[in-house]
Parts: structure tokens; C-alpha cells; sequence
């Protein structure tokens, strides 16, 4: 058999050489467009089995609904006077334009008025006594150590021992303490979506009908409430200081290398953290360069990186992943790098950090890397020095700045529902450039005269809202613009447990002062103690680990003593200016199934004052009052009556006194969903556009 | 063109000699094996030149959009307006993709076809078994109505000839059939018209280079058969090329070979890339 001389021999591929030289870029793109197809064709041709299911099973859903969007601004902790005053003055026009044309009120606040039992009592509807925050701490009761009051964060129960490895098996036990149910799961339970933003305690997420990005109390990839490194040839006094670390490190030439700790170690028991080396060279007095992992990155003075990926490796091909941000401080004399909190990789979350899970993903996607730790804004790092203040103020920028790019894609993404986003910069930089703006400060300085933090914090938050407002218009859409709390000036902090002390009601051993988280309290003496920033706790027998109060009208009797002694506490230096207005007693003030785990006392004090920085954790120390002189300067941890919050709205809203918990009822009563009973909050009446 | 064909050439000669060494090792081994091995090598080296010759920020990014929009899709599946409008992105970040290749596509076909063309040689057809038979195929140069030169097939120990010449003026084409008879890689000379041309034979029935037209001085056919020298332009001969039987083997048979090259070159790639950090 011959071949035909025509066909045979030459092969026929002129075509397939270019196949594999073009293989990426067509498979790349081929599968790019197969999946959008076929997702497209599955939600395009599902849509009506979908839309027919949901029509049933929520065929209430929007019929009775007033608006078709509601839009809630959480700008946390802007402040009514300053707002009013900034408007007054024509520096705010979108908020002086919905002050008349729709609405402007204080909103009262909780008792304590904190951020994280605000904004429960703004999702939930209820007073504290039904969703169990009282305060960012709360007391272990076996130990008295204060721990976090809003999250539950445990290793897997069992653990696979094999000679020095520990092999976790399952997954981490990670509770959310706040009880009660957001108002959203309720507007999801009637077929109405909710995209759900850095709203405080919401760590880990719920399921609900919608998409949530976790806020304040999401740890570090440390497990920490935010950890900062400092690295620094200089010898600092301490390496260890409140909220970071302090690293020394050589200078070798240009050359600097040291390590950068990450996580404990999952798999060793012994408690060994994972670390990831990495090497500076000093280019010059303003640059330098990087090598971390497989990333070289250019380092400038005084400029953030940006997100850069962190993996520690944890052996068997784990890798622990989580991004940090590099600040150079100095190269000269002394080198000094700055390093943020690592936190968790939102690409790929080691704890869930959004409802659903691929939610972090898609919007890392989306707009990069971003801040998933609750308190992002370093504000440890300025008190402790370890960043400028201007690194802080570009910091808080660069959150919002990401926050924003979120907002506005759920702004894009929700036409019909609820669109929730909280914005924290407000309330960091209050906290800690009120120095500026209290001339009696004990931390003011003359040389900032000219700087106008909290003025230019109040104008961007204007002009976000205008741009908010843009996206509202013409679509039926209610806007809120609303913060849980307002601010005002912290100058001294009172030493409760010093008081608590002087007044025979807690003993010391060997009156050492130096230890901190109770620890050197001598509890067989000890009838009140107080922990955290406003409550006071009575070492009750029977909830206590070592109570020796009986829990019944001794206790009682004891709530009114203490409280009728410290109500009106003056401050003896200060010509007697008054500390404290009112102390609450929980039991009288809560209702709910939850009330017996509050602070049974709670100390409202007057502007000016607040719970000193030992109390918070538990020292004690000489003498009652403490002057504040660190950049933590303004504060809303006072009398619930001195700091509510603010209310905008683009509709008139007819309430002389709105409360933050009422603004849920308010919500769910627009959309025409029946407010569930057990809400303290009342809705609000809300006039037609 | 005839400095580009030179070049062509030139990289040929080169490449014959380097392809020939590196591949000497596969002889031994079946030609399906020797393919994956070569595939994977392959795989690797585009991955390492489509690295550093793309824009690997910017394709970081669209492939971060399309995800996004994929996942879009997702999470927002109840509102069409939203499903719709991230479909069109992803189609539109395709594109970009496509041209975000190009630059690397660029760089990569001259090398790659050249390196597809020394593959050819060992893949694409077997040699001759003994007593075989194939055709062989001479174009001449067109020389207008000029009457076809004498042209004969010297004899030697290689092959035999069955049948011709078979002279086909009109095509300016002789044809023999010959008939293989001993192992190895041969030489065919040919006398046309007082000057002396060669092709190679191979016979034999392991894996060898087998190289099926020696070809003249066309760009593409320069490309596809890089074995042999080409035919000058001012030469009367100007291709001569032998019918060798196709590979008959699920993976590496002819036009086969390729296919199984793409794939398997692909496939590592994938699975490659996280460790050498590409995106493709």
C-alpha cells in the first residue's frame, strides 16, 4: 500500500505550533469565560425557580415594606455638639442639609455607653440585660482575670498526642457571647437581604439571608485584640508594653535581620510562637529594602506598605497565613521599624471573619487586602509611642479609605434591602487628638494649635456622607447616619479599686501594687472589686471562685452603700470637682435573662473623668485620681447623659427622644416586618419622603 | 526572507545538535514516556519564560476581578441586574487576559515553534521497518517549460527501488517507491543533472529522529522539518521528502503527539505554578 504522495509525510500542525506557546493565555481566559457562562447560564435559567421559591415561602417580603432600601451610616462615636458646632459653622453642608430638610437628633445611648454594648443593643434592640455586653472586659469567675466579654475563643476540644506533637483535631471553638438576634436575621427570616459591615460584635459571624464582614473584637492572627511589633537598635526600657512588643535588633552594616512573630505554634504544645525572618538593608536615610518570605519590598520613610502576605509555616504544609503593613520610622541614627498587627489573611481567613466565608474572599478580590482586625486603628501604638501621630492619622485614612471602597460595592450590590457599614476612624481619632482641642489637657501641647484632626475627621465624614447620600437619591432609599456614642474630654482616671481600698472594701497582700488582672488582691478580705472600664463587682459567695458576700440582702445592702458613698466622689486636687454623678445599680437598671452577669455597679462619671487605665486591668495603685497625659485623650466611657450619640436621616423622623435601640424596631417596622416582642426599642416614626 | 530562512537555518543546526544530545538519553525509553518526560520539562520552562515576560501585576489583577465577579455571582444570585453585569466583567477581564498574553505568546513562539519542530522529528513518524516500503517524493525547482532534468536514486545497502523514477512534469515531481533493508540512520544520494543531493533515511524500529522532507528555503517548512539542510534557492531540487507510516499509539501517534504535549505540558504547569509563584 502506498501512501498518497500528496498527504503523507509532512505533518499537518503548521496550527497546533502555536498551541502551546498560546496554551496560557487561551486556557486562562477559556476557563475565565467558562465559568462566567455556565454561572451566568445556572443563576440566569435558576432565577425563576428561585425567584418563584422565594416568592412563596416570603411572599410578604416588601409588600407592606415603606422604603425599598435603608442605608445606616455607623460613623462610631460622632458627637452632637461637635457636630452641631462644625455645622453652625458651615463646615459640614450634606449633614447641615439633612439637619433641615430631614433629620438631626442626639440618640440616647446605653448605659455603659461603650461601643460594644451600643452597638449590641443597636443590632438586637434590647437593653443589655437581654444581650449579656456590658463592657469590652468581663471577669473570669474562677480566676477574677479579666477576659473578653464579647467572644469565646477555644482550641479544638481533642488533641492527638504524638511525642512532642499535638495534633488538633477539629476545629476551634469560637463563641459569640452577645445574646439576642440582630434585626437583620429577623428582616432575613422575612425575604429581605442585608449586606452587613464591621458592625461591633459580630465576631464570629451569624448566618443570615445576607453577606457580613465582622468588626470590633475579630482577633489578630496572635489570638490578641491587636499585637504591634516595634523593631529598634535603640534599648527601650521595656520590651513589653500594652498592646506590643518591642523588638532590639543589630544593626550588621546596613544590613538589620530579626523576626516577626506570628501565631503560637498549632502543632507543639510547649506554646512556641511561629516566627518569620526577614531582612532590611538601609538604601539611604529614607529608604531601604525588604526581603520577607518570597516578597522584596521597597521601604520609604514614613510611608505604609501595603498589605504585605505573611504565611507562618506550621510544619505538614500548613501554613498560617496573615498580612501585616511595614512602617519605616527611622535609618539613622537608630533604625526603627514599625509593624502593625498581623492580621488575618482575608483571601484566606484561619477563622471565619465573614458570613459567608467566601464573602472575605470576594472582597479581597475585589479591592485587595484589608484590615479584618476589629480595632484596626493602632491607637496602643501612639499611646506607647511606638507610632508618630501622624502614622496613626495616616493609618486611621488608609481604614477608611478601604471601609469606603466596601460601602459603596454594597451600595452597588444592594439595591433592595439593607445596607449596614460602620466606620471606626471617628471614634480612634477622637480618642486620641482631643488633646488638640482641650486647651485644660493634661496631654495638650501648644505646637499642635494649628492642626485640625477632629475638624478635618468631621469634614470627610461629610463628604462621605454626600457621596452616601448621591447613591441614595431617586431609589426610595432611607439614609441614617448614625453613632452609638458621643465624646468628651479625659483628663484624669479614677482608680476605682484605690477607692474601693481606701473605703475598707478590698484588701491587698503585703499592699503590692505592682501585679496586674487582680492578682494580688486578697480575696478573703475583698468584698468589691472592679475591673474594666465601668463596672464594679461584688465577690458574691456562690459566683465568685473565693466570694465572701452573701448573696442576698448583704449584697444588696452592700450595691446601695457603695453606691450611695461613690455617687458625687469629688476630686480632692481639682477643688473638689465632682468625679462621678450616678452609680447604677445593674439589677435595678437591666432587665433580661442576662442581668445577673453585669458589673453589679456601674460608675457614670462626669466629663473629664473615667475609670483609670489600672482599674481596666486590674492594678492597684497609690492614690485615686491619675492625670491622663497619654494621647488617649477624649473619651465617651462616662455618664451615658453626657455622650449620646448622633442621628441624621434624609426623612423626617418625629421622636423627641430617639434611643439607639429603637433604631432596629425602626428598620424592621419600614420594611413592614412585625417587631418581634421581646425588642425594648419602639419604632420610630418615620414621615414619607 | 532569505536572511530570515538562514537564521531559521541556522538555529536548526544548532538546535539539532543540542536537541539531539539532550534527547539521546530517551532513546532507550518508550516513546509515550519519553513524550511526558519532555512534556513536563516543557511545561516548566514556559511557565519560567511566561513569569518573566508578562505583566504578571496586571494579570494578578484581572484574575482577582474575575474572581471577584465568579463570586459576585455567588453571593448576590438573587439580584439578576448584579449576575448580569459580573458576567459581562468576567468576559470583558477575559479579553484582558488574552491580551495580557500576548506579549509572553510573542516571545515564546519563535523558541517554542522550533523546539515543536525538533519534537516532530521524534514524534511525529516512525522510521522505516525493514522491507518497509514508502514513497519517495523529489520537487524540482519550476523552471518554466524546461523538460525535467535526468534524475537518478544511487544505489546503496539502505534501501531498494521498487518502482521508478515516475516522472510527473506537470507537478515538476519525481516519485520512487523504495523498500527498506537494513537498520540505521542512511543517507539517500541522488544524481540530478550532474550534482549530487542527499536526504536521510531512517530504518529501524525503536524510538530515532526521523526527519521526513529535507526541505528548501520556505520559513514554515524550515520550522517543521529542521533536520536536513535546506535546498538553496538556486538549486534544481528543491524538496525531497519520504512517506513515513504514522505512529500508531494512543498517545504519541501522529498529530496525537501534540495534543498529548498540550495537555501534559499544561497539566504541570498547573500544577507547577503555585510553587514557582505564576499567574496565569
Amino acid at each position: 500500500m502506498v501512501a498518497d504522495p500528496a498527504v503523507a509525510g509532512g505533518f499537518q500542525s503548521g496550527p497546533c505550533v502555536y498551541r502551546t506557546g498560546a496554551g496560557f493565555a487561551v486556557m486562562g481566559s477559556f476557563l475565565a469565560i467558562f465559568s462566567a457562562v455556565l454561572a451566568g447560564l445556572l443563576a440566569v435559567f435558576t432565577w425563576p425557580i428561585r425567584y418563584l421559591i422565594r416568592s412563596i415561602r416570603y411572599r410578604r417580603a416588601f409588600a407592606k415594606a415603606r422604603i425599598k432600601r435603608c442605608v445606616i451610616l455607623g460613623l462610631d462615636g460622632m458627637d452632637p455638639k461637635l457636630a452641631e458646632k462644625f455645622m453652625d459653622e458651615g463646615k459640614l453642608p450634606t449633614l447641615d442639609k439633612l439637619r433641615k430638610q430631614g433629620t438631626f437628633r442626639p440618640l440616647a445611648t446605653t448605659i455603659p455607653s461603650m461601643s460594644p454594648v451600643a452597638w449590641s443593643s443597636f443590632q438586637t434592640g434590647v437593653n443589655p440585660g437581654k444581650h449579656n455586653i456590658y463592657d469590652f472586659l468581663t471577669r473570669d469567675k474562677q480566676t477574677y482575670a479579666p477576659k473578653l466579654s464579647s467572644t469565646d475563643i477555644r482550641g479544638p476540644r481533642r488533641m492527638l498526642k504524638i511525642g512532642s506533637l499535638n495534633l488538633p483535631i477539629g476545629k476551634p471553638d469560637i463563641r459569640l457571647l452577645r445574646k439576642g438576634k440582630p434585626f437583620w436575621v429577623t428582616l432575613g427570616e422575612n425575604g429581605i437581604f442585608s449586606s452587613i459591615l464591621r458592625v461591633p460584635i459580630t465576631f464570629p459571624p451569624e448566618k443570615f439571608y445576607g453577606v457580613s464582614l465582622s468588626g470590633m473584637c475579630v482577633p489578630d492572627l496572635r489570638g490578641s485584640q491587636g499585637m504591634f511589633s516595634l523593631f529598634t537598635t535603640q534599648s527601650p526600657d521595656q520590651m513589653e508594653v500594652t498592646g506590643g512588643q518591642y523588638h532590639h535588633v543589630q544593626r550588621n552594616g546596613n544590613t538589620i535581620t530579626a523576626e516577626l512573630i506570628g501565631p503560637d505554634d498549632p502543632f507543639h504544645a510547649d506554646g512556641k510562637p511561629l516566627t518569620i525572618k526577614f531582612s532590611v538593608i538601609v538604601q539611604d536615610d529614607a529608604t531601604a529594602t525588604m526581603k520577607i518570605g518570597s516578597e522584596k519590598i521597597t521601604l520609604k520613610k514614613d510611608e505604609y506598605t501595603d498589605w504585605i502576605k505573611v504565611d507562618f509555616k506550621a510544619g505538614f504544609g500548613v501554613k498560617v497565613k496573615g498580612i501585616c503593613k511595614f512602617l519605616l520610622q527611622s535609618t539613622a541614627p537608630d533604625f526603627q521599624l514599625y509593624v502593625t498587627p498581623i492580621n488575618i489573611d482575608p483571601e484566606k481567613p484561619v477563622m471565619p471573619v465573614t458570613h459567608p466565608l467566601v464573602f472575605a474572599t470576594y472582597l479581597a478580590k475585589k479591592q485587595g487586602s484589608f484590615a479584618t482586625l476589629g480595632l484596626a486603628e493602632d491607637s496602643w501604638a501612639l499611646n506607647e509611642k511606638a507610632l508618630p501621630d501622624e502614622g496613626f492619622i495616616q493609618q486611621c485614612l488608609e481604614l477608611d479609605e478601604e471601609r469606603e471602597k466596601m460601602f459603596f460595592d454594597s451600595l452597588d450590590k444592594v439595591s433592595k434591602g439593607l445596607c449596614v457599614c460602620v466606620f471606626d476612624g471617628t471614634d480612634r481619632l477622637q480618642h486620641t487628638f482631643w488633646r488638640d482641642i482641650d486647651a485644660d489637657h493634661p496631654a495638650h501641647d501648644d505646637a499642635f494649635d494649628g492642626r485640625h484632626v477632629i475638624e478635618d475627621l468631621y469634614k470627610r465624614m461629610d463628604d462621605l456622607v454626600a457621596r452616601t447620600l448621591k447613591k441614595c437619591n431617586g431609589d426610595n432609599s432611607m439614609l441614617m447616619v448614625i453613632s452609638d456614642h458621643g465624646f468628651n474630654t479625659f483628663r484624669y482616671g479614677v482608680d476605682l479599686n484605690r477607692w474601693l481600698e481606701e473605703n475598707g472594701y478590698l484588701a491587698l497582700k503585703d499592699n503590692d501594687r505592682e501585679g496586674k488582672y487582680l492578682t494580688t488582691v486578697d480575696w478573703s478580705k475583698t468584698r468589691a472589686f472592679a475591673i474594666g472600664l465601668s463596672g464594679i463587682f461584688l465577690n458574691i459567695k456562690g459566683r465568685e471562685s473565693q466570694g465572701i458576700v452573701d448573696p442576698g440582702d448583704e449584697a444588696d445592702r452592700l450595691r446601695t452603700e457603695i453606691a450611695e458613698k461613690l455617687s458625687g466622689l469629688a476630686h480632692d486636687t481639682q477643688q473638689n470637682t465632682p468625679a462621678i454623678k450616678s452609680v447604677y445599680n445593674a439589677l435595678k437598671l437591666y432587665n433580661g435573662p442576662y442581668k445577673q452577669n453585669a458589673p453589679d455597679l456601674l460608675a457614670g462619671y462626669y466629663p473629664g473623668y473615667r475609670a483609670s487605665w489600672e482599674t481596666a486591668v486590674g492594678q492597684v495603685t497609690e492614690s485615686v485620681f491619675h492625670k491622663n497625659t497619654k494621647a488617649w485623650s477624649g473619651d465617651h466611657c462616662i455618664d451615658a447623659s453626657f455622650v449620646p450619640g448622633v442621628l441624621f436621616s434624609n426623612r423626617k423622623i418625629e421622636a423627641e427622644n430617639p434611643r439607639l435601640m429603637d433604631l432596629g424596631p425602626t428598620v424592621l417596622d419600614l420594611f413592614g416586618v412585625n417587631v418581634p416582642g421581646y425588642m425594648d426599642g419602639k419604632p420610630l416614626e418615620v414621615m414619607s419622603s | 526572507m532569505g536572511m530570515l530562512a538562514r537564521l531559521i537555518s541556522w538555529l536548526n543546526a544548532v538546535g539539532n545538535g543540542l536537541f539531539g544530545l539532550l534527547n539521546k538519553p530517551m532513546t532507550v525509553l518508550p516513546a509515550w514516556l519519553s513524550l511526558t518526560l519532555v512534556s513536563a520539562v516543557l511545561g516548566v520552562l514556559m511557565l519560567i519564560l511566561f513569569k518573566y515576560t508578562s505583566n504578571q501585576a496586571a494579570i494578578g489583577r484581572v484574575r482577582d476581578a474575575i474572581k471577584a465577579n465568579l463570586l459576585a455571582m455567588k453571593l448576590f444570585k438573587d439580584n439578576i441586574p448584579v449576575v448580569l453585569k459580573s458576567q459581562a466583567k468576567i468576559l470583558l477581564n477575559a479579553f484582558l487576559l488574552l491580551v495580557f498574553s500576548l506579549q509572553p505568546m510573542l516571545v515564546m513562539i519563535i523558541p517554542f515553534s522550533l523546539l515543536l519542530g525538533q519534537l516532530g522529528l521524534w514524534y511525529q513518524s516512525r522510521p522505516l521497518e525493514v522491507d518497509e516500503q514508502a514513497v519517495v517524493t523529489m520537487q524540482l525547482a519550476d523552471s518554466g517549460t524546461n523538460p525535467l532534468p535526468s534524475v537518478s536514486l544511487l544505489p546503496s545497502g539502505a534501501a531498494r527501488v521498487v518502482v521508478g523514477p515516475i516522472r510527473v512534469p506537470s507537478k515538476r515531481q519525481i516519485y520512487w517507491q523504495i523498500q527498506a533493508r537494513e537498520n540505521g540512520e542512511h543517507t539517500l544520494i541522488f544524481q540530478v543533472a550532474g550534482e549530487q543531493v542527499r536526504k536521510e533515511l531512517a530504518v529501524g524500529d525503536g524510538l530515532m529522529p526521523v526527519s521526513m522532507t529535507r526541505p528548501g528555503l520556505s520559513i514554515m517548512d524550515l520550522v517543521l522539518h529542521p533536520a536536513e539542510k535546506p535546498f538553496d534557492e538556486s538549486s534544481s531540487v528543491q524538496s525531497i521528502r519520504i512517506g513515513y507510516p504514522d505512529r500508531r499509539a494512543k498517545f504519541t501517534g501522529t498529530d496525537i503527539w501534540i495534543v498529548t504535549l498540550f495537555v501534559i505540558s499544561m497539566l504541570i504547569a498547573f500544577l507547577v505554578k503555585p510553587f514557582l509563584n505564576v499567574k496565569i
